[in-house]
């Protein structure tokens, strides 16, 4: 081993922030997934009776069902039945009625991640839903949202609360079958937020979700719907943190976004699961379906995502352009070290006419980890006049990782033009040793590079998640290369 | 200031320096001329600690302490800038950014407080100037799509930004045009102080008109093998190296 | 899909015919090839829309069991055989003519001298035999139709290049293939230490009913030796071909290709190439054309194995009528393959909406001190050069025609043989001409 190969090992070495244990009481169900399980979960929601049939519909569905192969990722098969699938915080047994009745042990648990849910303390502007483990434990700012009409609250109370909009909506941009996990997930879900803009409002807030994984031997299934009617606008946030575990975790997420004519939303991501030690035990597997249909016309939606967690990823944000004229963009960053392994990209299908999208994507794999971009763009027959552009670049650190890149490209239709580059180098000894001798360490150096590559993903998140984003990368990558 | 004995270095095993012997004062301008391959280059790096060098023997003294174990920035924060002869591409950092990130590094390691954005954009933009080179150019990538020239000329913009105590020039003359070795040499004309020392590692004698070494010394083989005053060099542009018994490779 | 293939117990049966017919006049290695290849098809499935491999392609697989069946014997006298003499253009070199499968000496001209080795594999000595044995394709699980090949090989060519032999003129070989039934061409061509050669593959033929052809070629360079390689899967549109074409180099070994695809039923042309040594090197270029309601799939895999070597690929597709063409360029650089540099380009032109063309290029890489990019387009012509070209007189169609010509000439233009490029040129301007004709 070289003297330059030692110091990358060295400088990757990164601690994971997040890894503490929140001792708090739970109500954690037996692992084991039944019929039985479900209802108990619908019945500990409080459910209406359609809401179960949903449900066991999905679980009669994943029965049937194989986990995907075809992801360029390699893990021991899961065992669903060492799962349990429903754990909340005692506490919430009497749902809080404002943040004054929270357990303070959980207030602290957010203070520690950085997130203050007290009404002094938060970030201004910014409306926060919290979900630990399986539930969501507080909502900040509804009442300001509420004036405008604005609704955002977790998908649990949003089901007994605004039923009509659920019942349109749940499942019907990302269906129960539409994959292993979204089965699971539609089967299993206990929490997660809604959101629905009225026709015309721009939401006056960032509206953001932080998700906590807490309990061990816990999945987490949380569920999102945010809908734009027509003419409004949404920025919305979600950031997910959890314990440092040396068992695997599961987390199945599906995110839903529905987007009206002439509506717009912008979903930023800032992922920190617990990817797993440097030997690569524990850690998150992270396996989520988030789609966006912009049924309408002049939609917009754009999907912001900075990865840094979680062991395994496998998560596809994906646009639907049904609508003419409506846009889809995809910015991404995904860093890798030790053992993670990601296979992430999107799925852009052009329908309407006019549809543009935008694909940028940055993978950045170190350590002995893989970091897969896999990528769909289809233009339909209908598509006329349908633009895509993408561009899907590498950057290896040390030479024990890899960097794959996987996409489709389909087109049916003449008028439409696509173009692809993707490209894959190093941070080359050369450019660190310029920046030494210019005074620099290798970590700084390494940091300013990644930071360079990351520049245009980094300017389409808000304000205060660049911030965070660019704090992670440092972080992941503490001392990168020699 | 810098004192250098019996150096010798080799590259994956390939002796390169044979003993080299060279001191340079405060103050003081030495040019290093020698044929392709006589270990010109070798030099530059070595000093700048390249650790693709191994050094198999000898000693370099800056400023009364040894720098053989000193990592290369601390060298560069200890005063050593080197330009390069071959500046690498820096896609996506920009030119700014990169210059705050190393000034910041040195003062912070001479205990300095980080340099304000005010006082930092003026400084830059005054120094683009004087390189003459267009202030856009601090907005783009480090060396990212930039001439050979305009490489060239963005490496002495560096050297007058972090004021380096002593300057290695390693041929940065090499592929510039005359007017643009004018304003390479003013550049560091503008940076020569009593303090501050120079070292030009050169293939050609023409530098030497706009920038005055007080000394000149022939390298061949990995060895000093004449030393003199600015008057070495216009003898060499004359007689070629063959003159000393040496090929130029 | 809605193939009505019984597979794969048809070809199975075949191989078995064909060793009944011929188990005495058949040399023992190669029966014994056979056998090999033949244990391999029976692990073999036909591809289905979940095979990754076969994707957007498995759904042109629509055989009948007919398929399964040696070519009739023509005779060389007969009248089909102008279909032949109109096809076979002479380049002038050496020239192996096969016909249905079996080898036409009249129509062929071996070397006069003995400056390489070129035979049949019934006549291959047992040195060359083993070398054949060894050196040809063997993973057929994942390529069905390299062992439907292997298990029904009846004959094949060998070409050996002695080393540092430099041979002026092409290597020909011509396939050409009619009535009902599929073929096997076999070639096996090994380039020892600084040979240079010219290899020209071209299939030709027609058929009424059901043909397959099933092509293997197993190429070997070995140090400093280079491979010129033309391939022109260019028959008649009734005619499905699947074929496969490897390539092992070793050290400072170049391989050069160019592929041209004409449309079919479902045609398929796997390259791959291995770089096993340093300084390798390989430039792989195509160009493919479909019409109608044919069928085109471009697959190209480069392995990088071992460090500092280079590959370079572009390959233009141009899809009209009804048609569908598949791009699949996939890098693989391995661990221990640093300073590689690898480029892929692929362009495509969709000439109307009822086409439609999948591209797929796939980087995967393992070492980290490489170069590698990728680009790939699907568009149109474009409106303002169009515009351009109908303001100086010339008409829309013809317009098209020459700008759609000109997306593909800088390959063409590349082609190492005059004759061919002029006749690949005006097989473009032709099939191009028509192709707006169509609309």
């Amino acid at each position: 081993m070289s003297e330059s190969d030692k110091s990358v090992d060295e400088l990757i070495k990164s601690e994971y922030k997040h890894g503490f244990v929140t001792d708090i009481e739970s109500d954690t169900f037996e692992p084991g997934l039944n019929e039985d399980v479900i209802r108990r979960i619908s019945a500990r929601k409080n459910e209406p009776e359609w809401m179960l049939e949903w449900r066991l519909k999905a679980y009669d569905a994943w029965k049937e069902m194989a986990e995907p192969q075809w992801a360029h990722v390699k893990f021991p098969q899961i065992d669903f039945d060492a799962i349990s699938y429903y754990s909340a915080p005692k506490s919430q047994e009497n749902a809080p009625k404002s943040l004054d009745e929270v357990d303070p042990e959980l207030l602290r648990t957010y203070e520690k991640l950085g997130i203050p849910l007290h009404e002094r303390a938060r970030l201004a502007g910014v409306a926060v839903d919290v979900v630990f483990d399986s539930v969501s434990v507080a909502t900040t700012f509804k009442d300001q949202l509420a004036k405008a009409g604005v609704i955002f609250c977790p998908i649990s109370e949003a089901i007994q609360e605004h039923p009509e909009l659920v019942k349109k909506y749940l499942g019907k941009v990302v269906a129960q079958k539409d994959n292993y996990y979204s089965a699971l997930n539609s089967a299993v879900f206990s929490d997660g937020s809604f959101v629905y803009i009225p026709k015309g409002v721009r939401c006056p807030l960032e509206l953001s979700t932080y998700f906590r994984i807490n309990e061990a031997n816990t999945g987490q299934f949380e569920r999102t719907l945010i809908i734009a009617d027509e003419g409004s606008h949404v920025s919305y946030l979600e950031g997910c943190t959890a314990p440092m575990r040396d068992e695997n975790q599961l987390h199945a997420a599906v995110v839903e976004l529905v987007l009206l004519d002439d509506s717009e939303i912008k979903y930023s991501t800032v992922q920190n699961w617990y990817p797993g030690d440097e030997n690569g035990n524990g850690g998150i597997y992270n396996f989520v379906t988030k789609r966006a249909n912009c049924i309408g016309k002049n939609s917009k939606v754009s999907w912001t995502q900075v990865e840094t967690g979680s062991a395994i990823t496998w998560k596809y944000p994906s646009c639907i352009l049904k609508g003419d004229n409506s846009v889809g963009e995809f910015y991404s960053v995904a860093l890798t070290n030790n053992f993670q392994q990601a296979d992430t990209g999107t799925k852009m299908i052009h329908i309407g006419k006019n549809t543009k999208s935008t694909i940028i994507s940055k993978g950045i794999s170190a350590g002995k980890s893989d970091a897969s971009y896999r990528g769909l763009v289809k233009f339909g027959p209908n598509a006329d006049n349908a633009r895509n552009y993408t561009q899907c670049d590498s950057l290896l650190i040390g030479d024990k990782c890899g960097a794959h890149t996987f996409p489709y490209i389909e087109s049916k239709n003449k008028t439409g033009v696509i173009e692809h580059e993707a490209t894959t180098s190093k941070v080359s000894d050369d450019q660190l040793f310029l920046c030494q001798q210019r005074g620099m360490d290798a970590e700084r150096a390494v940091s300013m590079i990644v930071n360079g590559f990351c520049k245009e993903v980094f300017k389409e998140l808000p304000m205060e998640f660049a911030v965070e984003a660019t704090k992670l990368l440092e972080v992941s990558l503490e001392g990168s290369v020699g | 200031m810098l004192k250098i004995t019996n150096l010798h270095a080799s590259v994956d095993g390939t002796p390169i320096l044979k003993g080299i012997d060279l001191e340079v004062r405060p103050g003081e301008v030495h040019a290093i001329m020698g044929p392709n391959g006589s270990g010109k280059s070798t030099l530059s790096q070595v000093l700048a600690g390249n650790d693709s060098y191994e050094i198999t023997d000898g000693e370099i003294i800056l400023d009364d302490q040894s720098i053989l174990e000193m990592p290369t920035e601390q060298r560069a924060r200890e005063g050593v800038f080197l330009a390069f002869q071959y500046p690498v591409e820096i896609p996506g950092v920009s030119n700014l950014q990169f210059l705050r990130t190393a000034m910041n590094s040195i003062r912070e390691y001479r205990g300095e407080e980080e340099i304000d954005a005010v006082s930092f954009m003026k400084k830059a933009k005054e120094k683009i100037k004087q390189v003459n080179l267009d202030p856009a150019f601090l907005k783009r990538g480090v060396n990212e799509g930039f001439s050979g020239g305009e490489k060239k000329r963005n490496e002495i913009m560096q050297m007058l930004m972090l004021e380096p105590k002593l300057a290695i020039l390693d041929e940065t003359d090499s592929g510039l045009d005359i007017d643009a070795l004018k304003v390479v040499a003013d550049g560091v004309n503008a940076l020569k102080s009593p303090e501050r020392s120079v070292i030009m590692v050169t293939h050609y004698q023409r530098l030497l008109d706009y920038i005055v070494p007080d000394y000149v010394h022939v390298l061949a083989k990995g060895k000093i093998i004449k030393s003199g005053g600015k008057e070495l060099a216009l003898e060499l542009e004359e007689k070629g190296y063959g003159w000393l018994g040496i090929e130029d490779e | 899909m809605s193939s009505t293939l019984t597979f794969p117990d048809v070809f199975v049966n075949a191989s078995d015919a064909l060793n009944r017919d011929s188990i005495n006049t058949t040399s023992p290695w190669l029966l014994a090839f056979r056998e090999r290849q033949l244990q391999q098809l029976k692990q073999c499935s036909l591809p289905t829309r979940k095979t990754e491999d076969w994707r957007y392609s498995f759904r042109h697989l629509k055989m009948s069991d007919a398929i399964a069946k040696p070519l009739p014997i023509l005779s060389l006298e007969s009248s089909t055989a102008s279909s032949l003499d109109d096809s076979l253009v002479d380049l002038g070199g050496d020239l192996v003519v096969f016909v249905n499968g079996h080898f036409a000496e009249s129509k062929s001209r071996l070397p006069s001298d003995a400056s390489y080795t070129i035979k049949r594999f019934s006549e291959l000595s047992e040195e060359e035999a083993l070398q054949v044995s060894e050196g040809s394709s063997s993973d057929t699980s994942s390529f069905p139709f390299a062992a439907i090949n292997g298990a029904c090989l009846a004959d094949g060519i060998y070409i050996s290049i002695p080393k540092n032999t430099k041979l002026e003129k092409p290597i020909q070989l011509h396939f050409h293939a009619e009535g009902e039934g599929t073929t096997t061409p076999r070639v096996f061509l090994i380039a020892e230490q600084g040979a240079e050669a010219t290899l020209v593959e071209e299939f030709t033929g027609a058929t009424q009913t059901e043909l397959l052809t099933a092509s293997v070629t197993d190429i070997q360079l070995n140090a400093q030796s280079e491979l010129r390689y033309i391939r022109l899967n260019t028959e008649a549109e009734q005619l499905s071909h699947i074929g496969l074409t490897q390539v092992n180099q070793n050290r400072d070994s170049r391989f050069k290709s160019f592929c041209m695809g004409l449309g079919g039923p479902v045609r398929r042309h796997d390259l791959k190439i291995k770089l096993l040594e340093p300084g390798a090197e390989c430039s792989l270029d195509g160009v493919c054309i479909t019409l109608g309601q044919q069928h085109y799939d471009n697959h190209t895999e480069i392995e990088h194995i071992s460090a500092h070597c280079q590959s370079d690929e572009s390959y233009r597709c141009i899809a009209g009528g009804n048609s569908h063409i598949v791009f699949n360029g996939r890098i693989m650089i391995h661990r221990d393959a640093q300073k590689t540099l690898g480029a892929m380009s692929n362009k495509n032109l969709l000439l109307t909406s009822n086409a439609e063309i999948d591209s797929k290029p796939e980087l995967e890489i393992y070492a980290d001190d490489v170069k590698c990019a990728h680009g790939t387009t699907i568009g149109q012509l474009d409106e303002e050069e169009l515009y351009y070209l109908v303001t100086r007189g010339i008409s829309p169609d013809h317009a098209a025609t020459i700008l759609t010509l000109g997306f593909v000439n800088e390959l063409v233009q590349k082609i190492p043989n005059e004759s061919i490029k002029e006749r690949t040129e005006a097989r473009l301007e032709n099939l191009i001409k028509s192709a707006f004709q169509e609309d």
